[in-house]
């Protein structure tokens, strides 16, 4: 069953070791992630693959999932993904 | 989602709710501690630091709270935003504790970063790396971190200069205290307890004030009439900062006293040496609770015991809260030590009653049940938790003055102050 979100999702913190996840409904079955970070020289593609991973398991289309990281740890950046899919649905 | 995370997003919109009813820019302090409950005498202490290097500033608006994220402080200060921010790294920087502490400032709109003053971002705790790098590589063991919290925090409690690292000491002892879990009638971090004209900011502003006075009085450890002098003072100030509320004023004589044992080798003789006149004081009448009950009663109360060298603080209840939790010690205090403080407010038959019920505590809900209970009853035992305090005072004066490290129940005691028990 695809989960496909139906108004924005927002969830996290602009907290130093957190992240703010906004989830957004798109017009077409695609899934684009945008990374902000404040280590995304170093860890941009790691964020991104954390992200991605999150929002398959979820089954996740047709939504844009932003990201703003104030340096959070993997399972800290699942979890606020998670909500804020839960959120927009 | 953890409990952690959910507190953390429940606070940010706390902190804007702050923010728009208080229109100046909101500091928020707290403390960089490990772990999902970060309740714990260090994270306490060092937040309350926090708030105290600001305090000279122009502070608008006051709260806290006490959540597994610790000891909170929100602040609203009229100040330009840019300007606040760069006081508080400053604090982060500089103060003994700095290095623990997590100030951020913002206002309804924006949170403001180290990044927007072209300041560089903090650095880590072991290392040169910029902090975010290795809290994300994990580059570091939770033990060496752990131990890099509890040496600043035994260096801040150890400083050279002598007033200053007995107000320190003091300072922890009185806040400290507050961090029982349950209050059983007293005001804890989380608790008004029985009382409607105190709460745990009352108490961390007090504590200030009579941990600097009666410091003063460390030299003076062979004389009780100089000690008494300065105990008087830092009654006097402690009334004028709470306007009439008594919430240190047995601490006051008993911390003086312990300070003055604990600087010679055999403290029990040593109080009871200074006390030796002390009942004397019964001939007169200072209007307090403990000469009512006297006169009343017969009762010599914190008096007698001192006249004893608090023989039963040092040999029994101190070794007992050495093998017992926090929440452990206050109950078996409540049982065991007279409490004229709770006498006095309860009757002696509440008085009996409430001491049996301590007794009688076997499981969380029983703990519960008897808080709930001493405040249906309005009782707060306020001489026990000043025990408690006596008690904060001499583990951390013994554990700042041992030589080594490396004995046994130093670890025990670590974890036990970052709440790890």
């Amino acid at each position: 069953m695809m989960n496909r979100p139906t108004k924005t999702g927002i969830a996290g913190t602009l907290e130093s070791n957190d992240c703010q996840v906004t989830v957004e409904p798109t017009n077409d079955d695609s899934l684009v992630i945008q990374i902000e970070s404040v280590v995304k020289a170093r860890f941009g593609k790691q964020i991104e693959m954390a992200v991605m991973d999150t929002c398959k398991q979820l089954e996740l289309v047709g939504a844009t999932v932003f990201v703003d990281d104030k340096g959070a740890l993997d399972f800290t950046i699942k979890a606020r993904v998670e909500t804020a899919v839960k959120r927009s649905l | 989602m953890s409990k952690l995370l959910e507190e953390r997003e429940f606070r940010a919109s706390f902190q804007k709710q702050i923010c728009a009813e208080y229109p100046f820019p909101l500091v928020i302090i707290k403390a960089n501690m490990l772990g999902e409950d970060k309740r714990s005498l260090i994270q306490t202490i060092v937040v309350c630091e926090g708030y105290f290097a600001l305090k000279k500033l122009n502070l608008k608006n006051i709260l806290t709270t006490y959540t597994l994220e610790g000891l909170i402080f929100y602040i609203s200060i009229d100040l330009p935003i840019e300007q606040l921010k760069r006081i508080c790294v400053d604090i982060e920087e500089n103060h003994p504790l700095g290095r623990l502490m997590d100030i951020d400032v913002m206002t309804v709109h924006f949170q403001i970063s180290r990044r927007d003053l072209n300041l560089d971002s903090r650095s880590c705790f072991l290392c040169d790396e910029v902090a975010y790098v290795c809290v994300r590589e994990q580059t570091h063991s939770i033990s060496d971190i752990e131990t890099y919290i509890i040496d600043t925090f035994k260096k801040y409690l150890r400083t050279n200069i002598n007033h200053k690292r007995w107000q320190r000491l003091i300072q922890t002892a009185l806040i400290g205290e507050l961090i029982k879990p349950l209050g059983y009638g007293c005001v804890t971090l989380g608790d008004q307890g029985s009382h409607k004209d105190m709460d745990a900011l009352l108490f961390i502003d007090s504590a200030r004030i009579v941990s600097e006075e009666i410091s003063k009085a460390h030299p003076f450890s062979e004389n009780f009439d100089q000690l008494r002098e300065v105990g008087k003072i830092a009654e006097k100030r402690m009334f004028e900062m709470t306007r009439g509320v008594n919430t240190h004023k047995g601490a006051i004589f008993l911390l003086l006293l312990v300070m003055a044992g604990l600087q010679h080798p055999d403290p029990v003789s040593h109080i009871s040496f200074l006390s030796e006149d002390i009942l004397s004081d019964f001939e007169g009448d200072d209007g307090s609770h403990g000469m009512r009950l006297y006169k009343e009663h017969g009762i010599t109360g914190i008096r007698g015991l001192a006249k004893e060298g608090f023989s039963d603080l040092f040999t029994r209840t101190y070794p007992y809260y050495r093998s017992h939790s926090i929440d452990e010690t206050f109950l078996w205090l409540i049982g065991e030590n007279p409490d004229t403080t709770l006498m006095y407010r309860g009757g002696q038959s509440l008085y009996n009653e409430c001491r049996e019920k301590a007794k009688q505590i076997e499981n969380v809900d029983d703990r519960i049940e008897f808080d709930r209970w001493m405040k249906i009853q309005g009782l707060s035992p306020g001489g026990s938790a000043d025990m408690l305090s006596a008690i904060l005072l001499i583990d951390c004066y013994w554990w700042i003055m041992e030589e080594t490290n490396d004995e046994p129940t130093h670890k025990n005691r670590y974890r036990r102050y970052l709440g790890i028990e």
